[in-house]
C-alpha cells in the first residue's frame, strides 16, 4: 500500500504538470506526407508478410535489440562526453 | 559476419519465395486486422491435439456456428454428426496469445480441398474467469474498479426468442443477483451484475454460480447441467473488499485475506509488510495504464509513443495487386492484362507450411524450426554486441594488427572503434 500509494502520487504530479499539454493521437503530417498513415500501411504490409513467413519478425525484433543497445550506448556518450566508458 | 548474414537473409528470402510459389489448397479464411478467420469450413477431425482441450469456452466465444460440426475428439456444443457445415468468424484474436491447434480435414463448401484447418485460439486469461463447464454462461469477469462482475455467454441457434433467466450466487448470498432477458438475437451476451454488499469483511471464498433456469431447447444443453463455477478469492480491508488477483482461466486463487487484521483467521504478519511495501499484480497493472494513458500520450512523447504503437501494431494491411494492360496497338498482347497478387499466393503457398505436420505433436515447420532461427539470431545479435563493446573484432584481431597502416583516426581498423587497446595500435603506429 505505501508503495502503491507513492506510485499514486509520482503519476498524479506527472498528470498534474502535464494537462495543458494535448494528446498525440497521430504521427504529424509532414511536407504533405501523412506519416501516420505510411507508417501504419507499411507495418500493416510488415505483418501481413510476417504471417505468410514468421522469420522475418525475429529478424526484425533482433535487428532492433541490436539498434535499440546501440543507440543507449550512444545515447550514453553524449551525455557522459569524455567521462563515458571506453565501452561506449 | 557481414556474409554470413547476408547469407542467412538470402536463403531466408528464397525460402520465403518458395513458400510462396509452392501450390496448396486454399484454405476457406480471411485474415483482416491481425486475426485470422475461418469462413466456411466442412470436414472431420482426424487427430486431436496433445492433451485435452483447454477451455471449449473460449472457444466458443470466437466461433459462430451457424450449424453443428462434428468434433471426433470432445464433444463441443455444436456437436452433431448429421450435420458438418459450420461458418466460422473470429472475434478478437491476437497475435502472442496462447495459442491451441485442431486439425481438420474434409472438402470446404466450395468444393476446394481443405487439407488442413488451423483453427487458432488464443485465451486472454486477464480478467476473465471461464467456466469450467460448458453452458451458455462462459465466463465471469471481475473488476476490482467497479467491483462489478460480468457475465458473458453464448446464445445458440437453437435457443434463439427463448427468454432465459439468469441467477448469480455465492455461499454467502444465495441470491446474489439474478434477471432474465429474451434471446432475440443468437450471438453473445454480456451482463455487467453489479456486486451487493461486497464491503464485507466477512472472509469467504466465493463461489459464483450461474444457472439458466428457463430449460434449453438445444440438445446439448440439455445434457449439460447449465451451471458456471469458477472460485476464486477476495481479500477484505478495512476500508473495504479488494481483489488481489485477476483469476486466470480456470485458477483458484487462495484467499490471503485481511492479513494485516490480527483479529481475522487469515492474520498473517508477513503478509501484510508484503501487502504494505510490495503492489498487487491489478495495482501495478492499473498504474501502468494509468502511464500509458495520461502521460505517455502528452506532446510531445506521445509522438514516440505512436510510434512504439504503431510498431508493435498487429493489424494487417493486404498487398496490393499489380496488373497492367498492355495498349491496343495491334500487337499480340494488345488488349491483354496481366495481373499479379502476391497476396494471392501467399495465402495459398501458407497452406503448405501448415499442412506439413509431425506426425507425433503436430507441429509445423515453423513450430519446429522458429526456436533454431530464434537463436541463431540471437547469438548473431550476442556476437555483434560483444564485438562492438570489446573493441575488438572477435575473429579479427590478427588481421588487424596486420593491416596496422589502415589504422584510422579513432584507432581502429576500418569502421571498427577499438576499445581498450586502441592505444596500442596508435603507438604500434607511430
Amino acid at each position: 500500500m505505501i508503495t502503491q500509494a507513492i506510485f499514486n502520487v509520482i503519476f498524479g504530479l506527472f498528470k498534474l504538470l502535464l494537462f495543458w499539454l494535448p494528446d498525440v493521437t497521430a504521427l504529424p503530417t509532414f511536407l504533405g506526407v501523412n506519416l501516420d498513415t505510411i507508417f501504419s500501411t507499411g507495418m500493416g504490409y510488415f505483418n501481413r508478410i510476417v504471417y505468410f513467413f514468421p522469420p522475418l519478425a525475429s529478424i526484425l525484433t533482433a535487428a532492433l535489440v541490436y539498434l535499440g543497445i546501440k543507440l543507449t550506448l550512444t545515447l550514453l556518450k553524449m551525455v557522459l562526453g569524455h567521462r563515458a566508458p571506453h565501452i561506449t | 559476419m557481414k556474409k554470413i548474414l547476408f547469407t542467412i537473409i538470402g536463403l531466408l528470402f528464397f525460402f520465403s519465395a518458395g513458400t510462396a510459389l509452392a501450390a496448396s489448397p486454399v484454405l476457406p479464411s480471411i485474415y483482416q486486422s491481425g486475426n485470422w478467420y475461418l469462413t466456411d469450413a466442412t470436414g472431420a477431425i482426424v487427430s486431436c491435439p496433445t492433451g485435452p482441450p483447454q477451455s471449449w469456452e473460449e472457444f466458443y466465444n470466437d466461433v459462430s456456428i451457424s450449424a453443428p460440426m462434428s468434433f471426433s475428439c470432445v464433444a463441443p456444443p455444436w456437436l452433431d454428426a448429421s450435420n458438418l457445415n459450420a461458418t466460422f468468424f473470429g472475434n478478437g484474436n491476437q497475435v502472442g496469445d496462447r495459442l491451441r491447434y485442431e486439425f481438420w480435414t474434409g472438402t470446404s463448401q466450395g468444393g476446394t480441398n481443405m487439407g488442413h484447418v488451423e483453427i487458432v485460439k488464443l485465451f486472454s486469461g486477464y480478467g476473465t474467469i471461464t467456466a469450467t463447464t460448458t453452458t451458455h454462461f462462459t465466463s465471469i469477469e471481475i473488476s476490482t474498479t467497479t467491483q462489478d462482475f460480468r457475465l458473458q455467454g453464448y446464445i445458440s441457434p437453437n435457443d434463439e426468442n427463448v427468454n432465459i433467466i439468469f441467477n448469480v450466487s455465492t455461499p454467502l448470498y444465495s441470491q446474489w443477483d439474478h434477471g432474465s432477458f429474451a434471446a432475440t438475437t443468437t450471438g453473445f451476451f454480456d451482463l455487467s451484475i453489479p456486486y451487493q454488499n461486497f464491503s464485507t469483511s466477512t472472509i469467504d471464498i466465493f463461489t459464483f454460480t450461474g444457472t439458466l433456469l428457463t430449460p434449453s431447447t438445444d440438445p446439448f444443453y440439455a445434457t449439460v447441467p447449465p451451471t458456471i463455477y469458477d472460485t476464486i478469492s477476495t481479500t477484505t480491508t478495512s476500508s473495504g473488499i479488494g481483489v488481489t488477483h485477476i483469476p486466470t482461466p480456470n485458477e483458484t486463487i487462495t484467499a490471503v485475506a485481511s492479513n494485516c487484521n490480527p483479529f481475522n483467521s487469515f492474520f498473517s504478519i508477513s503478509g501484510c509488510v508484503s501487502y504494505l511495501f510490495f503492489p498487487d499484480t491489478q495495482a501495478a497493472a492499473n498504474n501502468v495504464a494509468f502511464l500509458r494513458d495520461n502521460i505517455l500520450v502528452k506532446f510531445p512523447l506521445g509522438y514516440f509513443t505512436r510510434f512504439y504503437t504503431i510498431l508493435s501494431g498487429h493489424s494487417t494491411t493486404t498487398i496490393p495487386a499489380i496488373s497492367y494492360t498492355w495498349a491496343n496497338d495491334g500487337g499480340p498482347l494488345a488488349g491483354k492484362t496481366l495481373a499479379f497478387n502476391v497476396d494471392d499466393y501467399m495465402v495459398q503457398a501458407k497452406g503448405l507450411t501448415e499442412e506439413m505436420v509431425s506426425n507425433t505433436d503436430h507441429k509445423t515447420v515453423y513450430d519446429i524450426f522458429m526456436p533454431f532461427i530464434n537463436l541463431f539470431l540471437a547469438i548473431v545479435v550476442f556476437y555483434n554486441l560483444i564485438e562492438d563493446i570489446m573493441g575488438v573484432p572477435l575473429s579479427g584481431v590478427q588481421r588487424g594488427r596486420a593491416e596496422g597502416a589502415k589504422i584510422n583516426d579513432k584507432g581502429g581498423v576500418g569502421n571498427k572503434s577499438y576499445g581498450p587497446n586502441r592505444g596500442d595500435f596508435n603507438q604500434s603506429k607511430t
